[in-house]
C-alpha cells in the first residue's frame, strides 16, 4: 500500500479527532498550544481520555514536509530522530517515576492512512489544566508564600532531571504546570540526556527565557554548561512570579542597542561587562517587587541563579566547592525555609 | 604662560565619561566575531500568532517580551498598546516593557545635552548623586564593571583619588581584559600623575597586539612618557589595511597622525588625520582642531563637526578664530563633561582672564579644577593670578604658596616670577616686583612667551608708571613674518589701546594656559 505524499495541506488536526491511540486513549479534541517553545520539530497538541474520566495530552509528530526546508528528506529524518530522542527521554524518567516532572503514559505509533509516511507517531503525558502564567495573571502576585512552594517544587524537579544527567533547558513559566494541585515540569522538546548526544546537536532555545551565553553565542558544549542553563531560568522564573516577566526580556530592555545579543558583533566576553551592568539596573528594578518579609533572600537567589557570567552562577557555597555548581539542593531549601516564614507571618489569602 | 610651548602635548589619550552620558562609538561595540548570527527561530512569530488568535493579557505579554529581546519592537506594538490600555492591571515591570516598546527604542539618541544654565560646580552635584546611586546598586549587585567605572569617576571628580583608585581595581578586577575597562584604567592612572603606569599595563597587556583602540592608547600614553611606541608598525598596518571599520580606527589613525605630526612627518600625518575623521569619535575631531593650529590645511568635514560632545574641537576651534567668548563658553561646557580634567579648567580660567579680563570666571575654573587635582600646579597658579587681579593679594599669595616643586607637573619658572611680580604689584611691592617680572623676562624662552611675559609686566606698569609701560609695550612688539598668536596679538592690541590712553586700567600677570591633560 502506497503512502500518501506528506504534505502541508492535509488536515491532520480535524483528522485525527476520535482516533484510538494505543493504552486505551482516544483523542477527543485538537488543543491550541498556549505554549510556544523552540519548535524546531513541530508536533500537533490533542487531548485525549481513556474512558475512565482520566484525560492525557497527546503529542503527535507532524511530519507533513515544510516547503522552506532546505532539505525535505534531512528534515524528515531529523524530525523523526528528535521525536524518538524526546520520546525515550520521557519514557526512562516515567520509569523512574519522578514526582516533579510530568508523566509519560504512553508513546509509539499507529497506522493512519491519511498521516504522511502513513502512520502517526505520537507521545501521551499528564493533562494540566493550568500553568505559572495563568496564576500570576500579571495583575498582581498573587499569594507570595503559595509562589514560592512552587518555586520549591520547581527546584525540586530541576534537582530530579540533574541527579539524572538531565538538563531540561526550557524551565519558563509556560512549562510549570499545575496536575491535581500538584506543581510539575513538562515538555521536554530542548531537554538534554547527558548519556546520548541529541542528533540535532544543540537545541535551539526560546530566546525569552535563555541566557546570555546563549544568546550571545558562547559555546555550551557541556552538562554542566546546560545545567547552568537551567539554573538561570530557574532564577527567571523567580523574578516572573514576582514581577510578571522574564528576565531575559528585562536585560533586553536595559542594553543598549548595540550591545543587544541581536546586534553585537563581538565576543560573549566582550559582552559580558554590559549586560552585568543591565542585570545590576534589572535586580535594582525588580527588588521592590518582591515580598518584604523575604525581600534580600528573593534578590540573592536571583542574583546567584541568573548571574550573567555562567561561571559565576549558583550558590556562593557551591561556587566554592561545596556539591555541583549547578546544584539546586540550598534552593529547594530557601524556598521552602521561606515559604513557611510568609506562612507563619503575613500570608495573604489567595484570589 | 605655558600655553604655547605644551600645546605640541596633546594626546589622543582615552575620553571618560559616565556609562550614562558616553556616546556610544565603535569603541563599545565587538570586534568582529567569526561565526555565524544566531537565528532567531520561530519564537517571535508564535508569539505573535497567539495574540492575534487570543489577545489577553498574557499572551500580549509575551508579544511584548519577545519583540525586545528580538530587538524587534514593532513586532509587538499593537500587544505593547493592548497591555497599556489596562494598565491598572499590569505589574510595573510588564507596564515597563509595554512604554520601552512604545516609546521608539532604536532610535540612536546621543548623550544627553549638557544646560546652558548649568554652572560649573554642576559637575560635581552629578558626581555626589553617581556616587550615592551607584553605591547602592553595587551594594545590590557588585559585579558590574560599569557601575565601579562611574564610581572611580566620580570619585575622581571629588578629588577622592584613593577610592577612585581603588574603585577602578575592581573594575579591572572584574574585566581585566575588557577594552573599555583597560583604557579608562590608564585615563585614571595619568589623571593621577602615574603616566608610566598607564603606559605599562597597556604596553604589556595581551589584547592591545589585537585591538585598535589599545594600540592608539599605547602610542599616545609612549609619547606623553616618551617611550618609543611598541605598536606603532602594526597599527600603521591596521589602518593601510583597513582591517577594521572606519570606526574602530579613528583613534588608532588619530595617534598615528600625532606621532608622525612630532617627528615631522607632515604628509603622512596629514593623510592619517584624514583616515581619522571617515567616522571620528569626538577625541579624534578635537585631535585635528588642534593639529590645525600648525598644519592649516587639514579640513575638518561638516559631518565631523557634528559629532556630539565635541566641546574641546569647539574650543580649538574658537580659540584659533580668537573668538574668546565663544572659547571661555565651550571651555565650561567640556569642563562640565570632564570635570576632573585640569585642561578644560586650565584653558578657561586663562582665556578668561587673559583675553576677557573676566577674573571671577577664572577663579571659578580654577576652583574647579582644583576640586577634582589639588595637585596641580598650572591651577594654582591661575587661581593666584585671578585672586591677585581681583585686588586680593594675600589670598592670591596663599594660593601661589600651594605650588608645589612636584615632578609631574613643574610650573616653568618664568611662569611662577612673573606670577611673583604680579603679587608683589598688587601689594604695593613695585620695585621687587619688577625685579621679578625681569627675572621671568629673562627665563621666557619661546618669543610668544617672552611677549605675554612682558605684556603682563607692562599691564602693571601701567597702574604705575606710563613711561615705562610704554617701553615694555614696545619691545612686545610685532615680528616680521611670524605667525602671531591670536591671544598675544589681541593682548598686545587691547593694552595699545589703553597706553593710548583710551582705556580703562587692566590685567597685568600671568596666567597659565597649561596643557598638562
Amino acid at each position: 500500500m502506497s503512502s500518501p505524499l506528506p504534505t502541508s495541506s492535509m488536515n491532520l488536526e480535524t483528522a485525527l479527532i476520535g482516533q484510538a491511540l494505543l493504552g486505551g486513549w482516544t483523542i477527543t479534541s485538537l488543543r491550541v498550544e498556549v505554549s510556544s517553545g523552540p519548535i524546531r520539530i513541530p508536533t500537533l497538541s490533542f487531548e485525549a481520555t481513556d474512558g475512565q474520566q482520566s484525560k492525557a495530552l497527546v503529542k503527535v509528530l507532524d511530519l507533513r514536509i515544510d516547503p522552506a526546508a532546505p532539505d525535505e528528506l534531512k528534515d524528515l529524518e531529523l524530525r523523526l530522530m528528535v521525536f524518538n530522542y524526546q520520546r525515550q527521554l520521557i519514557e526512562r524518567l516515567a520509569g523512574e517515576r519522578l514526582r516533579g516532572v510530568v508523566r509519560g503514559l504512553q508513546s509509539g505509533s499507529i497506522p493512519f492512512a491519511s498521516a504522511p509516511l502513513g502512520r502517526i507517531y505520537f507521545l501521551i503525558v499528564e493533562w494540566s489544566d493550568d500553568d505559572l502564567r495563568s496564576q500570576v495573571a500579571l495583575n498582581d502576585r498573587f499569594d507570595s508564600a503559595y509562589a514560592l512552594r512552587v518555586l520549591h517544587q520547581t527546584a525540586t524537579a530541576l534537582h530530579e532531571l540533574h541527579q539524572r544527567e538531565v538538563a531540561h533547558l526550557s524551565v519558563r513559566p509556560a512549562n510549570i504546570v499545575f496536575i491535581a494541585e500538584t506543581v510539575k515540569l513538562g515538555e521536554f522538546s530542548c531537554a538534554v540526556d547527558a548519556r546520548k548526544p541529541r542528533p540535532d546537536g544543540a537545541p535551539a532555545l526560546d530566546w525569552a527565557s535563555a541566557p546570555p551565553e546563549f544568546l550571545y553565542q558562547a559555546p555550551i558544549d557541556s552538562m554542566n554548561a546546560r545545567c547552568l542553563i537551567d539554573l538561570y531560568q530557574l532564577g527567571s522564573v523567580v523574578a516572573y512570579v514576582f514581577s510578571g516577566t522574564s528576565l531575559t526580556a528585562q536585560l533586553g530592555l536595559k542594553l543598549q542597542p548595540i550591545h543587544h545579543w541581536k546586534r553585537w558583533t563581538g565576543s560573549f566576553a566582550e559582552a559580558l561587562p554590559y549586560v552585568q551592568h543591565a542585570f545590576g539596573d534589572v535586580l535594582r528594578d525588580i527588588a521592590p517587587n518582591f515580598p518584604e518579609a523575604c525581600r534580600d533572600e528573593l534578590i540573592g537567589a536571583v542574583r546567584d541563579l541568573c548571574a550573567p557570567d555562567p561561571a559565576l552562577r549558583g550558590h556562593p557555597l557551591n561556587r566554592a566547592g561545596q556539591g555541583l555548581q549547578y546544584s539546586t539542593e540550598r534552593y529547594i531549601s530557601l524556598f521552602d525555609r521561606l515559604a513557611s516564614r510568609l506562612e507563619l507571618g503575613i500570608r495573604r489569602v489567595p484570589r | 604662560m605655558t600655553t604655547f610651548a605644551d600645546d605640541g602635548a596633546r594626546r589622543l589619550i582615552p575620553r571618560w565619561r559616565y556609562s550614562f552620558s558616553t556616546a556610544l562609538t565603535a569603541e563599545h561595540m565587538g570586534l568582529a566575531r567569526a561565526g555565524n548570527i544566531l537565528s532567531p527561530g520561530r519564537d517571535l512569530e508564535d508569539a505573535r500568532v497567539r495574540f492575534e488568535d487570543a489577545p489577553a493579557l498574557i499572551t500580549a505579554s509575551e508579544l511584548v517580551s519577545s519583540a525586545i529581546v528580538h530587538l524587534e519592537p514593532s513586532r509587538g506594538l499593537d500587544a505593547a498598546q493592548f497591555l497599556l490600555a489596562r494598565r491598572s492591571e499590569l505589574m510595573p515591570e510588564v507596564i515597563r516593557q509595554a512604554e520601552w516598546i512604545t516609546n521608539d527604542p532604536l532610535t540612536i539618541r546621543g548623550p544627553p545635552p549638557i544646560s546652558s544654565d548649568a554652572n560649573l560646580s554642576s559637575g560635581l552635584d552629578v558626581a555626589r548623586r553617581v556616587i550615592a546611586t551607584r553605591r547602592i546598586q553595587l551594594r545590590l549587585w557588585p559585579r558590574d564593571p560599569i557601575s565601579w567605572l562611574d564610581l572611580a569617576r566620580a570619585y575622581a571628580v571629588t578629588g577622592h583619588t584613593k577610592k577612585a583608585s581603588r574603585a577602578m581595581d575592581v573594575a579591572l578586577q572584574l574585566s581585566p581584559n575588557h577594552r573599555v575597562v583597560l583604557r579608562l584604567a590608564a585615563r585614571l592612572a595619568f589623571h593621577l600623575g602615574r603616566a608610566d603606569e598607564a603606559y605599562t599595563h597597556i604596553a604589556r597587556h595581551p589584547r592591545t597586539k589585537t585591538d585598535p583602540w589599545l594600540m592608539a592608547t599605547e602610542l599616545a600614553f609612549a609619547q606623553i612618557v616618551d617611550r618609543s611606541p611598541r605598536f606603532a608598525r602594526d597599527g600603521y598596518r591596521f589602518v593601510d589595511e583597513a582591517r577594521y571599520s572606519p570606526g574602530h580606527l579613528s583613534e588608532l589613525a588619530g595617534a598615528l597622525a600625532t606621532l608622525d605630526l612630532a617627528a615631522g612627518k607632515h604628509r603622512r600625518a596629514r593623510g592619517l588625520f584624514r583616515r581619522s575623521l571617515e567616522d571620528p569619535t569626538e577625541n579624534a575631531v578635537a585631535q585635528v582642531e588642534w593639529a590645525k593650529r600648525t598644519e592649516p590645511s587639514l579640513v575638518v568635514p561638516q559631518m565631523a563637526r557634528q559629532v556630539p560632545n565635541s566641546f574641546e574641537a569647539h574650543y580649538w576651534r574658537a580659540r584659533r578664530a580668537g573668538n574668546w567668548a565663544v572659547a571661555v563658553a565651550c571651555a565650561k561646557d567640556w569642563l562640565l563633561d570632564e570635570p576632573f580634567s585640569s585642561r578644560p579648567a586650565t584653558y578657561g580660567s586663562s582665556i578668561a582672564a587673559m583675553a576677557l579680563d573676566d577674573y571671577s570666571a577664572a577663579e571659578s575654573f580654577a576652583r574647579m579644577g582644583l576640586v577634582a587635582d589639588q595637585k596641580d600646579n598650572s591651577l594654582w597658579n591661575n587661581l593666584a593670578v585671578a585672586l591677585a587681579r581681583r585686588d586680593k593679594p594675600y589670598d592670591a599669595a596663599y594660593a601661589f604658596s600651594r605650588i608645589t616643586a612636584s615632578p609631574r607637573d613643574s610650573l616653568p619658572r618664568f611662569v611662577a616670577n612673573a606670577t611673583r611680580g604680579l603679587i608683589a604689584f598688587r601689594m604695593g611691592q613695585v620695585e621687587l616686583g619688577r625685579r621679578w617680572y625681569s627675572e621671568a623676562d629673562l627665563g621666557a624662552s619661546d618669543g610668544d612667551m617672552r611677549k605675554l611675559v612682558l605684556l603682563h609686566w607692562a599691564t602693571e606698569e601701567l597702574r604705575v608708571d606710563r613711561t615705562r609701560a610704554e617701553v615694555l609695550l614696545q619691545r612686545a612688539g610685532y615680528d616680521e613674518g611670524v605667525v602671531q598668536d591670536p591671544l598675544v596679538a589681541h593682548m598686545r592690541a587691547d593694552l595699545e589701546r589703553r597706553v593710548g590712553g583710551a582705556g580703562p586700567e587692566r590685567k597685568g600677570g600671568i596666567v597659565t594656559d597649561n596643557v598638562k591633560r
